[in-house]
């Protein structure tokens, strides 16, 4: 093909890049729904680099089948992906981590070494291969060019000048802060379409069309003895081969840098991780299906001058015209060119953030560093193709594809025990971390990298055959020659054995620093450890003026970006800056996550450190405050319950006092009064018997009448007691009546006989009317004689002085037996009359003596009358003067119980 | 001679005690009730009072802090006879100035040399 | 549930890992054709479809995912 039609469609092909790059950005792709899972599965076919495209039939070619392990490993990775990459994922996003570098460094204490050295032997490790995308490209354009080269126009270096442009654009548009690369996420998708696509249907044709179909390939291979041996894994060291292939591009396929780009810090959504785990060993499986039978197609069909890695072009170029040539061509030109984007990007962003600033990045409150970060970042991008152009240009040039590729995953295999222990072990220490890389690091450049140079630059000949002291397997190219294994995958064996090993002895024997042991925590239970819990940790307990961290953020991010962040916050968490003075520890936390970004986690911490100047509590701490205050919180709600529980307790036991009291205080008084009764008449009976006593010439007149006196207060006193007694058998319902049919017109008249001499003496008219027909009821009849006595006696005692008169009424009245003593005194009071039963009451009468009485005989009529289930009341009579009143019914509605009488 | 003036509304512990002075050559004045009591004041001066506190009308409280506050009548001795026992009711009295407070019912001994005391 | 399915994820990786490594492999490791196509190839192919079947259905399950 015509070499300036190739370089036509070329930059055609470059332009629709930027294109839909462009157009991705605007429409911001990765958002969208239905698409983002596709995008990010085909993402991470970057992995296909020009090594697939080309390298994989060159290898298929000359070893066989063993071609296709460093697909394997990848392949059974993914059903790991959610456990493992979900893990990194989250990681990332929280901790606003921006490479593999960073997260190594944050892992182990946000330390810097780690970062440097992550970062060094990822560009040593990684640039090769950018170089050898190069090679590909400038290879493949001169087989479908036939060979011309242009002096004034070097279409590699015009590519790679415009894909270093395209990186720049679309990569470094964010420099600080982790927006969506749509264009460049969108851009690389459609690459490994075009990839897949260029191959299947590069395959179809020649295989199907042109060659009769796979099985006749194969039918025709198996007749040359020459080839038989490329459908096997032969020798014991392919099959060793075989196996760490396997195991070291399972590793690459997290570790290499763009991988890590596109599947943990490129990752929009969690959930798409899901489609990526059968879609991506699907496109694996698609790719790969016609690499051996073009690589058989291939050495049977064409020269055999004609170079392994390009068969897929020249049988293209031979059997299958231009177009499809150049479909091919533009196949590898894409795996190629994306391989570039992605890489290229990580390492710069690696080597300013890792290598470049610490250099000159220091803490200062005045110091504008924003400008320097922005150019520093796209310098690096920059010295990145510069560096992976002059290794093609001068090194590379002569070395197949396979080897730089397979010497690229071996290096970048020497992150694997720290990662993933990192990842997994909380034990994982930082100097473990370091001894083992650089370990691992040390035997790999050693084996892989040393020969390579040393032939290259055409030294050390005699090292190279002859082994270091003589011991010839230790020379590179004899290593592990002992162990059977081929060279290459000693080297890999040993140096990652060496690191693991080495690792994993360190972190055992090692003590972490509270930051340290911080971030373990923090990134092996990233799970269990909520946002909040998060924040909280690592802690600046310092009070930080709020304008520090403003200006601190205003000189690594710019004004812009920290105008948008801080917004963004404010609207976030409700906070008005305005009003704010202080700075709280989320808000510390969260610029220290900004700087992360921009300038790497160790850097950042520095310069938060600088303004914050607090002591990081460790995530222990603070678990421990979180649950020890949860603690506090159960138990506070549980104190809470209980003082509940104890109001209500005690409330009830006031009340319940109250009312003791109350009853105390009754009972008391009761008491009181009942001893003051008591005491009266004895105070008589004392006193004159003590007269008497004392007194022996006292008249004989004089000495009966204080016997009298004394035996009637003896009476009275009896009297007392007995009603005393009475009440109390009443009051405490073990007073029993004896209830026999009586007349109650007998009872009244007995009860008018017993004060017959008192009526007399007093002169007092009574006058009783009693219904003849009263019919006979059920009473006690001593009891209610008592009643009709005292009421008698009561009548009598109030009855006008002058003319005395009491009236009694009996008659039958709605099924009761009614009667009424009514005598022509005072009169009562409303007042009174509510208390005239009471225990002890005595009316107040002035004009009268103290009644004799106990004060107890009304009540203990009322209980008297109550137990036969009838009521008593007393009502001022008109014109009259006082009446009392009693009913007791004359069928008894329920024998009264010992506790009718309250 | 002396005079005494007894303040109770009972009739036996009034029988009682007028006797026993009499017998001692006192002279006894009665009132049975503390109206009575305040009249028989207001007409001439005992030397000594012997007090009830419970009765119907003004009790022997009134009538002793009446008494103790009127500065003709202040010098008169008060003796409280009760049946109030309580410890708050004997300070209440001595409190209002009482000579002095006996619990009913008493001995007539004490009672006797209690007034012999404050009269002589 | 979703702790089983996982489980399950981490045996498939093995089990493939070790149906694809020797000595397994090397029941297959001849220089000839099965159905026209060579067995090592064929048997690595097919196992290789199997395993993306398996991968589809198991993604497929809606509890393969967090909360």
């Amino acid at each position: 093909m015509n070499g300036l039609l190739l370089i036509a469609l070329s930059a055609a092909y470059l332009l629709v890049l930027f294109f839909i790059a462009q157009w991705a950005e605007k429409r911001n792709v990765l958002s969208w729904k239905k698409t983002g899972p596709f995008i990010y599965a085909l993402s991470i076919a970057v992995y296909c680099s020009a090594w697939t495209f080309y390298g994989s039939i060159g290898r298929a070619a000359t070893s066989g089948i063993d071609f296709i392990a460093i697909y394997l490993g990848p392949v059974l990775v993914f059903p790991l992906w959610w456990i493992v990459v979900r893990k990194i994922t989250r990681i990332v996003r929280v901790q606003h981590i921006t490479s593999i570098a960073d997260f190594l460094a944050a892992r182990y204490g946000k330390n810097q070494q780690i970062g440097t050295l992550v970062a060094l032997l990822t560009l040593v490790a990684v640039t090769p291969y950018i170089a050898l995308q190069i090679k590909a490209i400038g290879d493949s354009f001169i087989v479908v060019t036939g060979g011309s080269a242009y002096s004034w126009l070097d279409p590699v270096l015009v590519t790679t000048i415009a894909i270093c442009a395209f990186t720049l654009i679309y990569g470094t548009r964010f420099l600080t802060g982790n927006k969506p690369k749509n264009g460049m996420v969108t851009a690389v998708a459609l690459e490994s379409l075009v990839k897949l696509g260029a191959f299947l249907i590069g395959g179809i044709v020649l295989i199907s069309y042109v060659f009769g179909g796979s099985k006749k390939v194969f039918a025709e291979a198996m007749q040359r003895p020459e080839l038989q041996e490329l459908f096997t894994l032969n020798s014991v060291s392919e099959s060793q081969d075989w196996l760490w292939l396997i195991v070291i591009s399972g590793f690459a396929i997290v570790l290499l840098p763009r991988q890590f780009q596109v599947s943990a810090i490129e990752n929009q959504d969690e959930r798409h991780l899901k489609k990526a785990m059968w879609m991506v060993p699907l496109y694996l499986l698609l790719i790969n299906i016609f690499v051996l039978p073009i690589a058989l197609a291939g050495r049977m069909y064409l020269p055999e001058s004609s170079p392994s890695d390009y068969y897929f072009l020249n049988l293209a170029n031979a059997y299958g015209g231009n177009w499809l040539t150049a479909l091919i061509y533009f196949g590898g030109f894409s795996a190629a060119t994306s391989m570039m984007v992605v890489s290229s990007l990580s390492l710069g962003n690696m080597l300013s953030t890792n290598v470049v600033f610490p250099t000159f990045l220091r803490p200062s409150k005045t110091k504008d560093y924003s400008t320097k970060i922005i150019l520093t970042k796209r310098l690096s991008l920059i010295s990145i193709f510069i560096l992976g152009y002059a290794y093609y240009h001068y090194l590379a040039i002569n070395t197949p594809l396979v080897s730089i590729g397979l010497t690229s995953f071996a290096g970048v295999a020497q992150l694997a025990p720290a990662f993933f222990g990192g990842l997994y072990w909380r034990g994982a220490a930082r100097k473990g971390a370091l001894a083992g890389i650089l370990v691992g690091f040390g035997i790999w450049l050693y084996a892989l990298i040393l020969p390579t140079l040393l032939s290259n630059l055409g030294l050390g000949a005699d090292f190279l055959a002859n082994g270091l002291w003589g011991i010839k397997s230790l020379s590179p190219i004899y290593f592990g020659a002992a162990t059977g294994m081929s060279a290459f995958t000693a080297a890999a064996a040993i140096s990652l054995l060496a690191n693991l090993f080495v690792f994993v002895l360190v972190s055992i024997f090692t003590e972490q620093t509270k930051l340290e042991s911080n971030q373990a925590e923090l990134f092996v239970n990233i799970f269990r450890i909520s946002r909040r819990n998060y924040d909280k940790a690592g802690i600046w307990q310092a009070d930080v003026p709020y304008l520090d961290i403003k200006s601190l953020l205003i000189n690594f991010l710019g004004d812009k970006r920290t105008e948008e962040v801080l917004d963004r916050y404010a609207r976030i968490n409700g906070i008005n800056f305005n009003e704010t003075v202080q700075a709280d520890s989320r808000m510390i936390s969260y610029a220290e996550r900004l700087l992360t970004e921009a300038i790497g986690p160790a850097s950042a911490r520095i310069m938060i450190a600088s303004v914050a100047q607090g002591d990081e509590i460790s995530i222990y701490e603070v678990m421990d405050i979180l649950r020890e205050s949860k603690e506090v919180l159960q138990l506070n709600k549980d104190l809470r319950q209980k003082h509940d529980q104890l109001a209500r307790a005690t409330d009830e036991l006031q009340q319940a006092n109250t009312r003791l009291l109350e009853y105390s205080d009754i009972k008391d008084e009761f008491l009181y009064t009942v001893t003051h009764e008591l005491r009266t008449p004895l105070t008589a009976i004392r006193a004159q018997a003590e007269i008497l006593e004392d007194d022996d010439e006292m008249p004989e007149a004089d000495r009966k009448m204080f016997l009298s006196s004394i035996v009637r207060e003896c009476e009275r006193l009896t009297k007392l007691i007995t009603n005393v007694l009475d009440l109390e058998k009443f009051e405490s319902g073990s007073q029993k009546l004896d209830l026999k049919k009586e007349s109650l017109k007998e009872l009244i008249i007995e009860a008018k006989d017993t004060l017959r001499q008192l009526i007399v003496q007093k002169e007092i008219e009574l006058d009783c009317q009693i219904n003849s027909s009263l019919p006979e009821a059920l009473m006690d009849r001593d009891r209610i004689i008592q009643v009709m006595v005292n009421l008698l006696s009561n009548a009598i005692k109030f009855c006008n002085s002058e003319n005395g008169k009491v009236i009694i009424t009996a008659y039958v009245l709605h099924d009761n037996l009614k009667v009424n003593v009514i005598d022509n005194g005072s009169g009562i009071s409303k007042e009174e009359a509510k208390l005239v039963f009471d225990k002890f009451y005595q009316v107040k009468d002035q004009t009268r003596k103290k009644p004799t009485g106990s004060g107890l005989g009304l009540a203990i009529c009322k209980n008297i009358i109550q137990m036969h289930g009838g009521e008593i009341w007393v009502q001022p009579e008109p014109r009259m003067g006082t009446r009392f009143s009693f009913t007791i019914p004359l069928v008894l509605q329920q024998m009264p119980t010992e506790k009718e009488t309250t | 001679m002396k005079k005494i003036l007894i303040v109770d509304d009972e009739p036996s512990i009034v029988m009682s005690l007028e006797y026993l002075l009499r017998r001692k050559k006192f002279d006894v004045l009665i009132a049975r009730n503390g109206t009575e009591a305040l009249n028989i004041l207001g007409k001439s001066t005992p030397d000594l009072i012997l007090l009830d506190i419970m009765m119907p009308d003004v009790d022997g409280y009134e009538i002793c802090e009446f008494v103790k506050t009127s500065p003709e009548l202040k010098h008169i001795k008060i003796i409280f006879l009760s049946a109030k026992s309580k410890k708050s009711d004997i300070e209440k009295g001595m409190q209002l100035g009482a000579d002095a407070y006996m619990v009913k019912p008493f001995s007539t001994k004490d009672l006797l040399a209690k007034v012999n005391e404050l009269v002589n | 549930m979703l702790k089983k399915l996982l489980s399950i994820s981490v045996f498939i990786s093995i089990v493939f890992l070790i149906l694809l490594t020797t000595p397994v492999i090397s029941a297959f490791n001849s220089a000839s054709l099965l159905f026209g196509i060579p067995t090592l190839y064929l048997y690595i192919i097919s196992l290789w479809v199997v395993f993306v079947g398996l991968m589809m259905w198991i993604t497929s399950i809606k509890q393969y995912s967090d909360k």
